[in-house]
């Protein structure tokens, strides 16, 4: 984790402090602009900064177009590196293979022999909000002019790495109010403590918990059923807390500079129903999938079996974003089928109507099942698929 | 954020809230940086034996130079020739029982004149921990002997291995260490090597915090004393990992007891250690044409500059090297070819050592099987036999460097 390493600490503060102390506009980004550039050179390394830099000259220069037509292929461009430098051999593993041994081996090598050991650092993220941005303009937004604007927007370093993905729309206005000396000492105290409880969920919850389930799983069939749910809900609470830890220290250390982003947590596992957990769980991302896979699909305007389909479709991409596996995409599945039963089982005629009267009338009994179904679907998540049916079945006692 | 702007206190004000802040921040790093810097000064470990598992990196226990100079000076006198004892877990005394560890022969062996403290680490070579803290106390404890141990042609890294490197670090920085043109090289070249210049820039930042807020001090003697907050194998989920590391006991089990001799020998493994064994000899050597054993010259040139290397010039000759034998027990299973590749192994590296400087012997040739808990380590029996052994060779040590009238 990139927040909790030394390095990271002496620059934080540093690029903080000389920001807000800085007098002048252009000075404070000037400051910002080199701050977050050497962030990610220092992060990324050359490899995984030069093919960042040509994202963004290619978004940059198809945003100032304002050319419908490249915006599009923009976006191409990004949805392309993307797939290349993150998904070639997962994609040549599953749509070549199977025709091809040879072509896939083929390929493979010749991925190998072009592609730099890891994928570039937040290839997603930056994917994600040049598409924003360039669809964005495409629909009539302003283009940003400056380049440093540009260059903060892309590389701004507290969400460079796991976001929040950010919405120009939001930033620049918050961006623009910082450097003109904005940023007020209660911005500076709110972000403080928000770091200090980033860094609290991370080091103090996140990772003892992440030490208990390593020790745990291994065991779990042998495991009594009372500690087989106790170890469900340590896997469910160190993705909450090192996730929302890492959001809490992005989203603080932009407060600190007087630049707000956008939240990502709201307490997920409160939530009483599954589209009352995707609206309180990674919100930047799903806001994204919604506004740029789902509407665009045609979202809930063409009947239920097009809305399920758009639901589907959006959510094995979002589990095919976590990362290339088929486990990824089939936890997206889950949930999109979980949210396909959400939204239209009350359409039922007697069933349907009855469970959503239960349900009305005794929330707790939704929020129950809505915990049960999220956290049986960390286990697709995290474990190869059939340990993660043996355990889920486990959980049941079966 | 299209939020209207509040609107800003008076600059005055600001300033003012801004001093206080930063004020109270200056003031509370230096408070904490006095008491971890107390803390390093303090021999927090009373009773100490060992490095024993639960203070040991294995637990995500990172014992600091600080902490380990006040250990050694609590078990030392300033009129007493201090012995440092390094090395890896066979020095550390595995399967010997804290009570009767090997070192505490050496220190009733050696008597009053001397006083000895075991800092061995499990799997580290003879320039880490103990080395480092030995090299650091060079002034203040000009009587010294430092003891390591290690395999047969075997090369060592002048800034110690992976696992126990932040100590060399520690002392490196902190500018304790004995300025050596060739170590300073290998400094270079590692921090300057370009896939680790992400570790270079965290090693140089996190020592040079620490040598101005002594935080690792201060962590530890909290962590030691009081609440451990990291997990790791001790007491890994909570509330089972605050308990402080004071209240692990040293449970190393004693050899000789009935219930582990099932543990010692395994048929199970045999083969492997039959492997480890060979190859500690069978990597290095090379026929030569009269027929003998002979090691091959690439590995001689290693073993030469990294032995040169290994320690400053003027502490070589306080330095003996221990080269250890393995169990009888499996050396039985060798052929007699291998066995005699095996002694040319032992007997080149003990030679290649005092060569470079130091004093070296190999030990373990005429124990029993009794004498061993396992193919390498010792049992309290052959610690006894050990410290006889090591203790002679101090004693040689001081008389030939007049450290006792």
């Amino acid at each position: 984790m990139i927040f909790t390493t030394y390095w990271f600490l002496a620059f934080a503060p540093l690029a903080i402090v000389v920001f807000r102390i800085l007098p002048g506009k252009g000075a404070k980004l000037g400051w910002l602009a080199l701050a977050c550039a050497v962030f990610h050179y220092h992060f990324a390394g050359p490899a995984g900064v030069v093919p960042i830099i040509v994202l963004m000259i290619v978004t940059y220069f198809a945003g100032l177009s304002r050319h419908r037509g490249l915006c599009v292929a923009a976006m191409l461009v990004c949805v392309a590196a993307l797939c290349f430098y993150k998904y070639a051999f997962f994609l040549i593993g599953a749509a070549v293979a199977p025709i091809s041994a040879a072509l896939s081996g083929r390929l493979e090598e010749g991925a190998k022999s072009i592609m730099p050991g890891a994928p570039p650092l937040g290839i997603s993220f930056f994917a994600f909000e040049f598409i924003h941005y360039l669809f964005e303009v495409r629909r009539g937004q302003e283009p940003i002019r400056n380049p440093f604007k540009f260059l903060l927007f892309a590389i701004f370093f507290p969400s460079l790495v796991a976001g929040p993905i950010k919405r120009c729309a939001q930033f620049l206005p918050s961006l623009e109010q910082a450097s003109r000396g904005g940023a007020m000492g209660a911005d500076f105290a709110e972000g403080l403590a928000r770091v200090g409880m980033g860094f609290f969920k991370k080091v103090m919850i996140a990772d003892p918990l992440t030490s208990y389930v390593d020790e745990a799983q291994p065991h779990f069939a042998q495991e009594h059923l009372f500690t087989r749910w106790v170890i469900l809900a340590a896997i469910a609470f160190r993705i909450l807390m090192d996730f929302s830890g890492y959001s809490d220290i992005a989203i603080g250390c932009a407060r600190m500079l007087g630049i707000r982003l956008p939240e990502n947590f709201n307490w997920p596992y409160g939530a009483r129903n599954l589209q009352e957990f995707w609206r309180r769980w990674h919100i930047s991302l799903t806001s994204w999938l919604r506004d740029y896979v789902y509407i665009p699909l045609g979202g809930n305007r063409h009947g239920v079996a097009r809305r399920v389909f758009n639901g589907f479709a959006a959510f094995a991409l979002c589990g095919l974003w976590h990362g290339p596996a088929w486990h990824y995409v089939l936890w997206g599945v889950y949930h999109g089928a979980g949210l396909g039963v959400c939204a239209t089982y009350r359409k039922i005629p007697m069933a349907g109507i009855l469970i959503g009267r239960i349900f009305d009338k005794e929330p707790y009994l939704g929020w129950l099942v809505t915990l049960v179904f999220t956290w049986i679907g960390w286990l697709i998540f995290f474990y190869p698929v059939s340990e993660a049916m043996q355990m889920a079945r486990q959980a049941f006692g079966l | 954020m299209s939020e209207n702007l509040s609107p800003l206190p008076p600059v005055g004000e600001r300033r003012l809230r801004s001093g206080w802040f930063f004020g109270g921040l200056a003031v509370g790093l230096a408070a904490l940086g006095f008491l971890g810097r107390r803390a390093g000064q303090t021999d927090y470990h009373p009773g100490f034996v060992r490095l024993s598992t639960p203070i040991t990196p294995e637990a995500n226990y990172y014992p600091t130079v600080d902490e380990l100079c006040a250990v050694a000076r609590s078990k030392c006198r300033p009129d007493q020739v201090l012995v440092v004892v390094g090395g890896n877990s066979v020095l550390e005394g595995v399967w010997q029982p804290a009570a009767e560890v090997w070192t505490r022969a050496l220190q009733a062996d050696l008597g009053p004149a001397y006083g000895v403290v075991n800092l061995a680490f499990r799997g580290s070579c003879p320039t880490d921990g103990g080395a480092v803290v030995s090299e650091v106390l060079r002034k203040e404890y000009p009587r010294q002997v430092y003891i390591a141990n290690d395999s047969p042609a075997t090369a060592v890294d002048s800034i110690g291995s992976d696992a126990y490197r932040f100590l060399f670090w520690q002392a490196y920085f902190s500018g304790r260490l004995v300025h050596v043109p060739m170590r300073e090289r290998r400094v270079r070249d590692y921090l300057l090597f370009p896939s680790r210049r992400s570790e270079a820039a965290e090693i140089l930042i996190r020592e040079t915090a620490d040598r101005a807020l002594r935080f690792h001090d201060l962590w530890n003697r909290v962590g030691y004393g009081h609440f451990f907050t990291v997990p790791s194998l001790y007491g890994s989920a909570f509330p089972q990992m605050l308990t402080p590391r004071c209240e692990f006991p040293d449970l190393e089990p004693d050899a000789t007891d009935p219930s582990q001799v099932a543990f010692r020998y395994p048929e199970s493994s045999e083969a492997m250690e039959l492997k480890i064994i060979r190859n500690l000899s069978g990597l290095a050597y090379g026929r030569a044409p009269d027929g003998r054993w002979e090691m091959l010259p690439g590995r001689r040139a290693d073993l030469i500059r990294t032995f040169a290397e290994a320690f400053p010039d003027p502490l070589k000759g306080r330095t003996l090297i221990l080269i250890s034998r393995s169990s009888p027990h499996y050396r039985a299973m060798l052929t007699a070819d291998e066995s005699a590749r095996d002694d040319q192994a032992f007997k080149d590296s003990v030679a290649l050592w005092r060569e470079a400087g130091c004093h070296s012997i190999e030990y373990g040739r005429d124990f029993g099987e009794d004498d061993f808990g396992d193919r390498t380590h010792l049992s309290k029996l052959g610690g006894r036999k050990l410290a006889d052994l090591v203790a002679n060779e101090v004693r040689a040590i001081a008389a030939q460097r007049g450290y006792l009238k």
